[in-house]
């Protein structure tokens, strides 16, 4: 299983007037081949920075301070604008949150995906659309021929999702990066998604980098999960390993925020307090504020990602392994 | 049903009555003023005499330079234009005319029949307003562009000086300039064009700032899409209906400023007649020769009507809270 991705201590900074946002801080992980990487975490935690980071699409002013990118033990920290561009949509592609407003409203989404065909693939006008035509029937859009030719707006959200999946797989990128690809759909239809990403990934042996806040979605898809928490891992491992026994205090209130049929409770659980403005340095623990077994020692240094036994890995000196 | 963007856009817009008879009225005067020599002219279209079949206004025929082919001592079939006379054709018998059947609109001072200087006026109208806009749309367009993708310094830079642009009263600098480089059609149409584009570069640049953040253009810079070509294909034309409705307003003023400038003699020099110059010359005789300046200010109100109307329904059209589309 060779190392298709590797990120190695990712520090993104957006400067602002006040102070600097250390939006995602010391992030490392490795994507091996035909697997599945699930990023977690609530709102605002850096999952999609540290997406945007591995195509070094991070809008101004952020900017990759620190840290080492390989694709294929390419730096695509050192590449070229030309290197990154024909990396962009070939070997790494992407899909978002918004099917709604990711494609452009003026141009037939047939176009929109030919574009990509003839710009990564050098086909010409005709072959490429004959192509794109495959493409929307293997992501599930009926009668193909005549969707071709239809604008944006006359699909339904799950419909545009299938269409950005069809663009981003057109070129057969070894990595899909799929940031919340289901969040703005309704529940049937993410279920229907989900499934089409999973189908595809395994056909096509592709890695698939799966950035969501649901926990059930990564429980059924990934192979690893990494939780995130304002900026940073706290815990990384088996998927298997996390959700049987979770390790850092956020990741198991993250479980415990999951309401249960059957379980009579008055209210729902929640993790108390709210994520901090992550450009303070808390100068210890970031969760150490909100953590039910925090205590003075937690606040005297940063914690380190502590290895455990089975290859996992969490940010918490408390934990007993 | 299926439809484009623009083809909704159109069916939204021909709802609008007013609007849609404001297209028509622009449509007209098109075709009046590409179809000019046809409607006022001299010479028939088909003259047949005795042994030969001539057409006077396509072609030129030495034997017949000299002769006016209306006088009915010319004997043979002829089929005139509406309007038998020519812009510049001097009549000094028939003076300040009263319209009636011989000429529809009357005559001015110099035995000219306004009917012809009227239709002719109407491609002076259309030239200016089309071409003065169209250089300014360009060069708002551009710098809009440029100011909104790339953001920044650049745009502070070119913000600012879009701002020293703005502070210069415009029609006073279009004045100073025509006195300079002296007064012409081309010259109205460049000053106007090189003086105007910053309503549109304001428009552009908000539209890019907003387009550039939009989710589309990071999905195409994200499947490796050169700068260029986000520009072009992916910001582009989605900044368009703005500028499309600013530049309609345009055409308007032009045809406004370019009236006024005739008006003060500034703009196109006779004989070319222009709406704006036809009613400076014919003011002394207001009193007595009412049609001299209520045609020629009939003309232009309805113009500037008719091209404000198609903006309004225009911006109507393209506003997507105001319509159902999809």
């Amino acid at each position: 299983m060779g190392k298709l991705l590797q990120v190695n201590n990712l520090r993104v900074k957006f400067p602002l007037k006040e102070s600097d946002v250390l939006a995602v801080r010391d992030v490392s992980f490795w994507l091996p081949e035909g697997r599945t990487l699930g990023l977690v975490g609530e709102s605002g935690c850096g999952k999609s920075v540290t997406a945007y980071s591995i195509l070094n699409l991070v809008s101004p002013p952020g900017i990759i301070e620190a840290g080492g990118m390989f694709y294929r033990d390419k730096n695509i920290l050192s590449m070229s604008e030309d290197e990154l561009r024909s990396m962009r949509g070939k070997e790494i592609a992407m899909i978002f949150q918004e099917p709604m407003t990711s494609l452009n409203p003026v141009f037939t989404i047939g176009s929109q995906i030919s574009e990509s065909i003839m710009l990564h693939l050098r086909m010409n006008k005709k072959d490429a659309r004959e192509y794109a035509v495959d493409m929307l029937s293997l992501v599930g859009i009926p009668d193909p021929h005549k969707r071709y030719d239809s604008y944006p707006h006359e699909f339904s959200g799950g419909m545009r999702q299938r269409v950005m999946i069809a663009m981003a797989l057109s070129a057969s990128p070894s990595i899909l990066i799929a940031d919340e690809p289901t969040t703005a759909l309704d529940v049937t239809i993410q279920a229907q998604i989900l499934d089409l990403l999973m189908k595809i990934q395994e056909e096509r042996e592709m890695s698939l980098l799966l950035i969501t806040h649901d926990l059930g979605i990564v429980a059924n898809i990934a192979d690893e999960i990494a939780v995130m928490y304002a900026g940073e891992f706290v815990e990384y491992g088996p998927t298997d390993e996390i959700f049987g026994d979770p390790l850092h205090p956020y990741t198991k209130g993250l479980f415990e925020a999951i309401p249960k049929i059957g379980e009579n409770a008055e209210r729902l659980k929640t993790i108390p307090g709210v994520v901090p403005a992550i450009s303070a340095d808390p100068g210890g623990c970031v969760f150490h504020p909100r953590c039910p077994a925090g205590s003075d020692e937690c606040t005297e240094k940063p914690i380190p990602l502590i290895d455990c036994k089975d290859g996992r890995k969490v940010r918490c000196i408390k934990t007993d392994r | 049903m299926r439809k484009s963007y623009w083809g909704s856009v159109w069916s939204d817009f021909k709802r609008n009555r007013l609007a849609f008879a404001g297209l028509i009225v622009v449509l007209i005067l098109f075709l009046i003023a590409i179809f000019a020599p046809l409607i006022a002219n001299n010479k028939p279209y088909i003259y047949i005499s005795k042994n030969k079949t001539y057409f006077p206004i396509f072609f030129d025929y030495p034997e017949l330079r000299n002769i006016d082919l209306r006088k009915n001592n010319i004997k043979g079939f002829k089929l005139f234009p509406p309007v038998q006379y020519s812009y510049s054709e001097y009549d000094l018998d028939s003076i300040v005319i009263k319209p009636g059947p011989k000429h529809i609109m009357g005559t001015d001072e110099q035995g000219r029949d306004l009917a012809a200087r009227m239709i002719y006026g109407t491609r002076v109208s259309i030239l200016v307003g089309f071409i003065a806009v169209f250089i300014y749309v360009s060069i708002g367009i551009l710098i809009g562009a440029v100011a909104g993708y790339y953001g920044g310094i650049v745009d502070l830079i070119i913000s600012r000086f879009i701002e020293i642009v703005i502070c210069f009263p415009t029609f006073f600098l279009i004045l100073t300039v025509l006195a300079l480089v002296g007064p012409s059609l081309v010259n109205v149409m460049v000053v106007i064009g090189i003086t105007g584009w910053t309503g549109i570069a304001r428009i552009v640049r908000g539209e890019f700032f907003k387009l550039r953040e939009a989710d589309f253009v990071t999905a195409s810079r994200a499947s490796g899409a050169r700068d260029r070509r986000i520009i072009i294909r992916h910001i582009l034309p989605n900044a368009l209906a703005p500028v499309l409705v600013s530049a309609t307003f345009g055409i308007a003023s032009t045809i406004l400023i370019e009236s006024s400038l005739s008006f003060l003699g500034f703009g196109v020099q006779p004989p070319t007649p222009s709406w704006g110059d036809i009613l400076s010359q014919s003011r002394d005789f207001m009193d007595f020769a009412w049609w001299l300046t209520l045609i020629p200010g009939f003309a232009i109100f309805i113009t500037i009507t008719a091209y404000n109307l198609v903006g309004e329904g225009l911006q109507d059209a393209l506003d997507p809270k105001s319509v159902s589309r999809g």
